[in-house]
């Protein structure tokens, strides 16, 4: 698609499109009121975490056999949707999806988020968080946790640089921005290390993007794979299977993707970004739901149809606890109404619209929460050996209220860096969306 | 066509470049390590002396220059509980057939250990392990494996395998991940979820023995001592938010006594001893026989030992019981697979 | 049906026996009722054997007369009571020898003769005990025995010559009975059946099949009179190579997963390391990149001015 417009159209399409990605930026009355609501309920539920500080975990409802519960499920939860990042920037990028661009930032930013808090959330599992410092003294390099606290951290630290790399001509152009608080615009300016647009400069920063596309793969499939590693390097029915690692990549796609509608929904809607992300990206998108979400459910049948196939003694009990015994309900909702109902619905076009899929992927991220607690909880119930002689809580996990707040404080969290970045940087490329509209050297125009 | 060759050039060069920094920075990193690890293996056990720190705590320094801060935050209690028994591998040899349910074992040893009557490092449970053979007792300890999956996962090297081994835990490095929990497949493991059982009394004495300090009454604060410090061997006082488990008894083990359990059974389950002397010592009768014997004669076997995790606790078969087995009810309750 | 009443009477006997059977009857065989030590208690005996209770008494049993014992189910006797005045010598030896339920069996801790000493300092306590006849018998009129050992590779076993002293001189001791031992960790291990010395007061025991030793194969092996209320304590402890050499690596020697960080396997500790500086090593490249970006745009701005 050849773009030959001439410099005045070129201009005026340019300065529609600067205005309207701008727009949503800076610091207005509905985001105080945003951001105060959510640093209210953090407090709450800070106030929960400083009891479980002071009592110590006895306030959750974890005991000596089902030792990890809501925790340890929402840390898997939160580094499966961080793997957004990966699938969109990287996997679809380097394939030359054009479409992409104006959803890119968006999922990087919530690859940020919830990779940035998934390191508060295990801390919060700690029954010594103040001790987090001997993992660094005494790290023993053979233990999955170490491989998992690098493996984070580095891929918090790449998605920060793949948030940068593509914001650098935008900054540039955000600083000369007269409507813009001068503050804003000084920040802009010292983050655009300067960028003048110039042919090598944009030749350089492709370089490094396409690095960094390329580097963030492998990254993002071992943040997940170590993840599943603190299950399936155990012996115990339910975790110790070989495909784990491919099984929670393919089901972090799919919960990612469904926080990647969720927000694009909302951005849309409330950014008034009608124009950038249309009912086109939806409907992309939307395939691209179905595609993991098959892939996911391909898993699934691994995982309980092979074991199930047997019924060796101790995988028996565990799965008849899972299909037809006390997570049975909890179990076939989340294959029905967070896998298979998503999958048929979104085949037809008419649900491929921004508002089904937006509800579709609603029941798809709490299906995907879940499926972590299912994961991680009724293994625990079932060890080998009978669990006897410890009063009724230690056999049945039973969360408590206190765990709850905890675990709402990271959702809060996250949201909090979400609004945060969506708020200070332009939530759509303004440079790459130039370009793509034929736009080849916004620096010189505006 | 001459711009394209110095194009070509620089991407050379970039190439080139990129090459040298990963390629310096791995030497330079593995140099590091290297070097480390050096450091680490040459340090000789006598040049270390032994210090007193702020806190009254007995550590181990190096005698001269400066020390490595890892091994420096060990107290005396610590480094010896590290370095475990020269010559032994203990082995514990449980006979079911003698199994009465008595529990004095779990009794001696929660008193011992001082632990609330829910946590148990030995656990005796009623089994049947099918509908048609037979329901027995099976005291249940740390198996203490010779490849323990616990062990193997702890990110931060507070539970560790001795080289007489015993699986033991440090709580004063332990992090409370609760890794080791999850990973054990004989349930060994129990943690501290809120205060321990004698909490207060410890912190009690702890403010009594600074007191002793600041007042100069060396004699007795000696005395107690032994009762604010942290016995790794024994793993007392408890911790909140840490791991405890079944030790073997290890500070019993080095004066020579068999462990809480062993000595307190009066039905002769126990029978404990040292692998390399091909001996055990029954713990009620202390009568000694030959280990080798005692298995091959009684067809002993370790648990589980399709896992691969070499207990070091070897079971006899509960055969020629003479006393039923009561409280079946308890059976058809049970929650494992 | 029959063959199910028969179990379970048996059952409720010995269930009985075990759980509630403790404060009925103890009952001690005809003949070991009136069985006397062998000599007269003295006040060294006394001594002696107050110091073996409260090394394996005491914690059960409390002090003498104080009611402090431990709580236990059923609870510890006092031993200066009525109840175990009453008793006869021969029955308190039996019980200490033979323990039952939670009364540790002391066969193999205690030998015969310090049995008989913590009954000499338990009568004490006892008003009214009268001490029966002893029952030493004139063998070797009650002279000391002495052990020597020799080990004999050749014969693969130990010659233990038992001698006597009759007037002065020392003769073969003839129908010893002497067990030999092997000492370990946690107590003596007995080697063979006991025997009994010939003529010449010699025994010959085989030495142990593949029994484990030190780094030299020494093994502590220790010949015992058995009779000791007879002849006393005597014994005879030698360490000879009779076992098997035995230098068994520490468990952690090698590496493996479980080890410590510094013990890591080969591959993890390359692989890991070198991931990480990789990773690491192209994110400073890219830092390098935009610091070619900051340079080429200052020389642009700079041209400009």
């Amino acid at each position: 698609m050849e773009n030959h417009f001439t410099l005045e159209q070129q201009k005026e399409s340019l300065h529609k499109i600067t205005s309207d990605l701008i727009k949503p930026i800076g610091i207005n009355r509905s985001f105080h009121l945003w951001m105060g609501f959510l640093t209210l309920a953090l407090l709450g539920c800070l106030y929960a975490y400083y009891l479980q500080l002071r009592d110590g975990l006895g306030v959750a409802g974890i005991r000596d056999y089902v030792s990890w519960g809501m925790y340890i499920a929402n840390f898997v939860f939160f580094v499966a949707s961080s793997l957004i990042g990966m699938l969109i920037t990287a996997v679809l990028g380097l394939s030359g999806a054009k479409w992409i661009s104006p959803i890119a930032r968006i999922s990087e930013i919530i690859a940020i988020g919830f990779a940035a808090i998934a390191g508060l959330v295990i801390v919060s599992d700690m029954g010594r968080p103040e001790r987090l410092i001997n993992v660094f003294i005494y790290g023993r390099i053979q233990s999955p946790i170490l491989w998992d606290v690098t493996v984070v951290t580095t891929y918090v630290l790449i998605s920060l640089i793949l948030l940068y790399l593509p914001l650098i001509p935008d900054l540039a152009m955000l600083s000369r921005n007269q409507t813009l608080p001068k503050w804003l615009r000084k920040a802009y300016e010292l983050l655009s290390i300067n960028w003048k647009g110039t042919a090598s400069q944009y030749e350089i920063l492709h370089k490094a993007i396409k690095i960094m596309a390329i580097l963030i793969i492998p990254v993002a499939l071992a943040i997940h794979t170590v993840t599943s590693w603190l299950f399936a390097s155990t012996a115990r029915v339910g975790w110790d299977s070989t495909i784990f690692g491919p099984y929670f990549v393919t089901g972090a796609f799919v919960a990612g993707t469904g926080f990647l509608i969720i927000a694009m929904y909302f951005f849309r809607k409330n950014y008034k970004l009608h124009d950038y992300i249309t009912e086109l990206h939806f409907d992309k998108i939307g395939k691209i739901l179905v595609l993991v979400s098959l892939v996911y459910l391909y898993f699934n049948i691994n995982e309980f149809l092979v074991p199930g196939y047997k019924m060796k003694s101790h995988e028996a009990v565990h799965l008849r606890e899972l299909m037809a015994g006390n997570h049975a309900w909890l179990f076939w909702g989340v294959q029905i109404f967070g896998l298979i109902l998503p999958i048929v619905l979104l085949l037809f076009k008419k649900m491929r619209k921004p508002l089904p899929m937006f509800i579709i992927s609603i029941f798809i991220v709490i299906g995907s929460w879940f499926k972590r607690y299912l994961i991680v909880v009724p293994t625990q119930e079932h060890p080998f050996l009978p669990i006897q002689n410890v009063p009724d809580n230690f056999i049945y996990y039973q969360p408590t209220l206190i765990e709850g707040l905890i675990t709402m404080a990271s959702f809060i969290l996250v949201l909090m860096i979400v609004t945060i970045l969506s708020k200070v940087f332009p939530i759509i490329p303004i440079w790459e969306t130039a370009h793509e509209k034929g736009i080849h050297e916004p620096e010189k125009l505006s | 066509m001459e711009d394209h060759s110095t194009n070509n050039n620089n991407s050379r060069r970039d190439f080139l470049q990129k090459v040298g920094l990963i390629a310096s920075g791995t030497v330079m990193g593995g140099a590091a390590m290297f070097a480390g690890f050096k450091f680490e293996t040459s340090k000789k056990k006598e040049s270390r002396i032994k210090a007193l720190t702020a806190e009254h705590q007995l550590i181990e320094v190096e005698a001269e220059g400066h020390s490595h801060p890892v091994e420096d935050m060990l107290t005396e209690l610590q480094l010896q509980g590290r370095e475990g028994i020269p010559d032994k591998r203990w082995v514990m040899v449980i006979d079911l057939a003698k199994c009465r349910n008595a529990r004095q074992c779990m009794k001696a040893c929660q008193g011992a250990h001082e632990l609330r009557p829910e946590q148990h490092h030995i656990n005796v449970l009623q089994m049947q392990d099918s509908e048609n053979t037979a329901p027995y007792f099976m005291p249940k300890p740390c198996q203490h494996c010779d490849n323990p999956p616990c062990v193997s996962v702890c990110p931060v090297d507070a539970t560790f395998k001795r080289p007489d081994g015993i699986v033991l835990i440090d709580n004063e490095r332990c992090i409370g991940c609760r890794f080791c929990v999850a990973a054990c497949p004989y349930s060994a493991r129990i943690f501290h979820w809120n205060e321990p059982l004698k909490e207060q009394e410890y912190k009690e004495n702890k403010s009594k023995y600074s007191q002793m300090i600041a007042e100069g009454k060396q004699e007795e604060a000696k005395e107690l001592e032994k009762k604010v410090a942290y016995d790794v061997e024994l793993n007392v006082p408890q911790r909140r938010g840490t791991i405890s488990k079944c030790l073997f008894s290890a500070d019993r083990l080095r004066v020579g006594q068999m462990p809480y359990c062993v000595s307190a059974c009066p039905n002769g389950v126990y029978y404990f001893g040292d692998e390399n002397e091909d001996a055990v010592t029954n713990g009620t009768t202390k009568q000694t026989v030959r280990l080798s014997g005692l298995l091959r004669d009684n067809a002993g076997y370790r648990l589980m030992e399709e896992l691969g995790t070499k207990p070091r606790v070897y079971y006899l078969p509960p055969k020629n019981r003479l006393f039923p087995f009561p409280e079946e009810t308890l059976i058809t309750n049970e929650h494992h697979s | 049906m029959k063959k199910g009443t028969f179990i379970s009477i048996i059952a409720l006997i010995s269930i009985n026996t075990v759980l509630f059977g403790q404060d009925t009857l103890w009952s001690v065989p005809e003949d070991q009722l009136s069985k006397a030590a062998p000599v007269m208690f003295t006040g060294e005996m006394q001594k002696a054997g107050e110091d073996i209770y409260a090394k394996n008494c005491k914690s059960c049993h409390g002090d003498m007369g104080q009611g402090n014992m431990a709580k236990l189910n059923p609870l510890p006797k006092d031993l200066s009571s009525l109840a175990v005045s009453k008793q006869t010598d021969g029955a308190l030896h039996y019980k200490i020898t033979n323990g039952r339920g939670l009364m540790p069996v002391f066969k193999n801790t205690l030998s015969g003769a310090q049995i008989w000493e913590v009954i000499s300092y338990i009568r004490k306590y006892h008003k009214d005990y009268k001490q029966p006849e002893p029952s030493m018998v004139a063998a070797f009129g009650g002279k000391t025995i002495t052990l020597t050992m020799d080990y004999l590779p050749d014969l693969k076993g130990f010659k233990i010559i038992a001698l006597g002293k009759e007037k002065d001189a020392d003769v073969p001791a003839e129908g010893v009975e002497i067990a030999l031992f092997v000492k370990r960790y946690f107590g003596l291990l007995k080697i063979d059946d006991s025997k009994v010395t010939d003529k010449q007061g010699e025994v010959f025991f085989n030495e142990p099949a593949k029994l484990p030793g030190d780094k030299e194969g020494n093994l502590q092996v220790i010949a015992k009179v058995v009779d000791t209320e007879k002849y006393g304590d005597v014994a005879y402890t030698k360490e000879v190579a009779a076992g098997i050499p035995t230098e068994k690596p520490s468990l952690t020697e090698n590496r493996a997963i479980w080890n410590v960080g510094r013990k890591a396997p080969w591959w993890v500790t390359v692989a890991y390391p070198l991931t990480v500086l990789a990773v690491l090593g192209t994110i400073g490249y890219i830092i390098l990149l935009l610091k070619k970006i900051y340079l080429s745009g200052k020389e642009q701005s700079d041209n400009l001015n």
